[in-house]
Parts: structure tokens; C-alpha cells; sequence
């Protein structure tokens, strides 16, 4: 093959790879009708871009700083939990001691467990087995509302059986006070979403960006925001929250004050230049909300 | 004090660069990245520099850490200059500077003598 045309070929496929990681699942890579490595690898990411699509609670949150961790676990063939993360015990609100080797039946809705029993069985009868299977499961943990989750289950071969590694993220309204409250709304979904096109998330994100690349300095207010971006101001204040879960000008605020912590551990510098170099205009104001984020003043974590 | 040496890290002010070579690191998680932003701020003081990175030993560094450099690894830095080996790890670097978006200019370099030019101007 002619080298330049080769490179032209490999330099789609390491764009479309950005475009991805960027969470930008509607570009594709256009094929040709070559029948080599590069165009296997090309049609294997046009799938991935599908299947991402549809993966996320929101595509445009994909990759972000500040999305949730995922819960993940793993059942054995009898449905028993042979291992969990910290952030599935936080869902069930339950020791670890206390969940390891119990059937998932004990935290699950009757209802879920009878769904995850079939999604399980049906796949064992056909004569090629899935990879993965999607599952929407409620939840009931320890003196608490039932949690919805959605999840992706892979099954995975041994040499002498199966096991099967689940991993999703609760369908929840994220709240800093509480380590998770149920939605009714589904905020989150696409039907009840202010961001129907990957264009506005996409200006959000480059907003997001922008955020990040000014926290020495005060920012515009959102109608100036929004002219900059091209971008209604309603939507997006509304998409901002939606996709980040946090408002601009907390996510600008909460960056700083982390940048200030690290300066403060780290450096001599004053806490007055600290405080003035990230854009904050008096002392007492930034004193104030450093110890509303971190329970100390700033001089607390001075040289420690 | 303008040479510092951890167990993951050499670190050397000279010329008005900052010499950051990596040693080859088992497990490079968010704890490391940390670590690594502390030391390269107490060596530098207050003062930020231009930064020439030499990662043609390190492993890649975990989601978290990635997000981590990129933001408060930034700080006090003027410019960075990525040395790797050529190959693939010229690829990985790309795609931090172009997915993670450090705050500050980054370019990759095969070349030192290339990546200090590069610095200089900062």
C-alpha cells in the first residue's frame, strides 16, 4: 500500500481514539473496502463508539474529572458474591465480612434477582455465549431506600467454570452531603436532559476546559460564558450541572481551593499570595470558604 | 538545594530547567502523583520553571494520577517537555496532552538537546 495513504489510514484511527477518550461517541471512522488489519481496527472502534454510547449514565460525562466511582463485584455460578469494591459496600451499607460468599438474592429485589436469574440462564442455553449482558437491578440495602443501578455483566471463563464481574453506576442524584439518595427522575436520562446534541456537550465541555485553565483569575459571568462558547446561557448553567454536578462557579471555587491546598503543603509562600495568586480578591473571604471545604484554616495545614 | 533523588524520581534545577527523570516505577497511582507534585514543589521553592520530563523509563500512570498531573501537576510550571522513547510511548504521551489536557504548553520530544531548545523559550 502506498506509505502515505497507510499513514492517513493509521492517523484516523488515532484520532478516532481522542475523539472517544474526549467522550465524543457520534464521530466515526468512514471505511473503506480494504480487507486488512487497519480496517478491523477501524470497524472494531466504529462498535466501540455505539457501545459507548449507550454504556454511560451520560455520554458527555464520560472521561470528565469528577465522575462517580463504578460499584463492581463478581458472583460465582450459584449466584454467591465472591468479591466486591469499597463502593458496593457503600451501596448496600454493609461489611464486607458480612457480604462475601452471600447469595446477591439476600441484597437484591426479588423482582431484580428473577431478571439477573434469567439473564444468567438464557445465555448458557444458546450455543454461543455472550460476552456481555446489560442489567438494570434494584438495590436493598441495610436501612436504607432501594438503590437503582444499571450495570454491564461480563461472564468470564476459568479452565474450570465461570464467573461473572458486574460494574455499573447507581441511577442517582449525586449529593456531597450524602453518600447516595435515590432519584425518582432519572435526571440523567436522555429524555429529561437539557443536552439532546453531542454539540452542546461538547461546548460544555470546553467550557469545563476553559474552567481549568483559568483558576488564577476570576471568570466571566455565564451570559459572557455563553457568548464565548456559542452556547444558550440557560443551557448552559443546566447542562453544566447535569453533566458535571456542580455548578460553574463551584467547580471553579472547589478547583482553586485545591490548588491552594496543595501550594499551602508544599511551598513557603504566604497564604496571602496564595490566596491572591488564585484569583481570590480578599484573605478573609478565602480563609472563609477553605475551611467550609476542608474543616481547618488554611493556616492549619501550614508546614505539617 | 537543586538536586533531589527519591525512589521514583530524580530531580535537578539547572540552567533555569527543571530536570525531572523518571526511574522505572512499578505502580503509578494517584498516592505516587501526589508524592511526586510535593517533591518537585519543595525543590523548586516558589519559583516555576520550565520542566523537561524524562519518561523513557516510567510505566504509565493510572487514570487518576493522569488527572492529577495534568492539573495540579501544572503548577509552578512554565512549559513541559515530554523525552520518551520513540513508539509507542510517543503515542501515550500524546494522548495525555491531548485527552487529560495538561494546563500549561507540552510538547513530546525523541531528542533532548530538542526538548531543552524547546524550554528555553519559556
Amino acid at each position: 500500500m502506498d506509505p502515505l495513504k497507510r499513514e492517513q489510514r493509521l492517523e484516523q484511527l488515532r484520532t478516532m481514539i481522542h475523539e472517544l477518550a474526549n467522550g465524543n461517541f457520534s464521530h466515526r471512522i468512514s471505511l473503506g473496502n480494504q480487507s486488512d488489519d487497519i480496517e478491523s481496527f477501524g470497524l472494531m472502534l466504529n462498535l466501540l463508539a455505539e457501545e459507548l454510547g449507550s454504556f454511560f449514565v451520560h455520554p458527555g460525562s464520560f472521561g470528565e474529572r469528577d465522575i462517580e466511582d463504578p460499584y463492581s463485584l463478581i458472583l460465582d455460578t450459584d449466584l454467591n458474591i465472591t468479591a466486591v469494591n469499597s463502593v458496593f459496600l457503600k451501596l448496600l451499607n454493609h461489611p464486607k465480612e458480612t457480604t462475601i460468599g452471600q447469595p446477591i438474592k439476600q441484597f437484591l429485589h426479588s423482582s431484580s434477582f428473577h431478571n439477573l436469574k434469567k439473564q444468567f440462564k438464557n445465555p448458557y442455553k444458546r450455543k454461543k455465549k455472550p460476552l456481555v449482558v446489560k442489567l438494570l437491578i434494584t438495590l436493598t440495602p441495610h436501612y436504607s431506600l432501594p438503590i437503582d443501578c444499571w450495570g454491564y455483566c461480563h461472564i468470564l471463563q476459568t479452565s474450570e467454570t465461570s464467573l461473572y464481574f458486574i460494574r455499573g453506576l447507581p441511577i442517582v442524584i449525586h449529593s456531597p452531603q450524602s453518600v447516595h439518595t435515590t432519584s425518582t427522575a432519572h435526571p440523567s436520562f436522555r429524555s429529561d436532559t437539557v443536552l439532546q446534541y453531542q454539540a452542546d456537550i461538547q461546548k460544555i465541555r470546553a467550557v469545563h476546559q476553559y474552567i481549568l485553565e483559568h483558576l488564577h483569575e476570576s471568570l466571566p459571568n455565564t451570559l459572557a460564558l455563553s457568548r464565548l462558547f456559542h452556547i444558550n446561557e440557560n443551557k448552559l448553567k443546566k447542562g453544566f450541572k447535569e453533566l458535571y454536578q456542580i455548578t460553574i462557579f463551584k467547580l471553579h471555587l472547589e478547583k482553586r481551593l485545591d490548588q491552594a491546598m496543595v501550594m499551602i503543603k508544599n511551598t513557603p509562600t504566604s497564604l496571602k499570595v496564595v490566596a491572591h495568586s488564585l484569583g481570590f480578591k480578599s484573605f478573609p473571604h478565602f480563609s472563609k470558604v477553605f475551611k467550609d471545604k476542608f474543616e481547618y484554616p488554611p493556616s492549619h495545614f501550614r508546614n505539617r | 538545594m537543586n538536586f533531589l533523588k527519591t525512589d521514583y524520581a530524580e530531580i535537578l534545577i539547572k540552567d533555569g530547567i527543571l530536570f525531572f527523570t523518571y526511574l522505572p516505577i512499578p505502580t503509578f497511582d494517584i498516592q505516587l502523583a501526589e508524592q511526586i507534585v510535593s517533591d518537585r514543589l519543595h525543590i523548586q521553592r516558589e519559583q516555576a520553571y520550565p520542566v523537561l520530563c524524562d519518561i523513557r523509563k516510567f510505566s504509565l500512570p493510572d487514570i487518576k494520577a493522569r488527572k492529577y498531573l495534568a492539573i495540579e501537576g501544572s503548577l509552578l510550571t512554565t512549559a513541559v517537555a515530554y523525552l520518551v522513547a520513540p513508539a509507542l510511548s510517543v503515542q501515550l504521551t500524546q494522548f495525555f496532552i491531548r485527552v487529560n489536557k495538561p494546563l500549561v504548553p507540552t510538547q513530546v520530544f525523541t531528542d533532548k538537546s530538542e526538548a531543552i531548545h524547546y524550554l528555553k523559550q519559556f
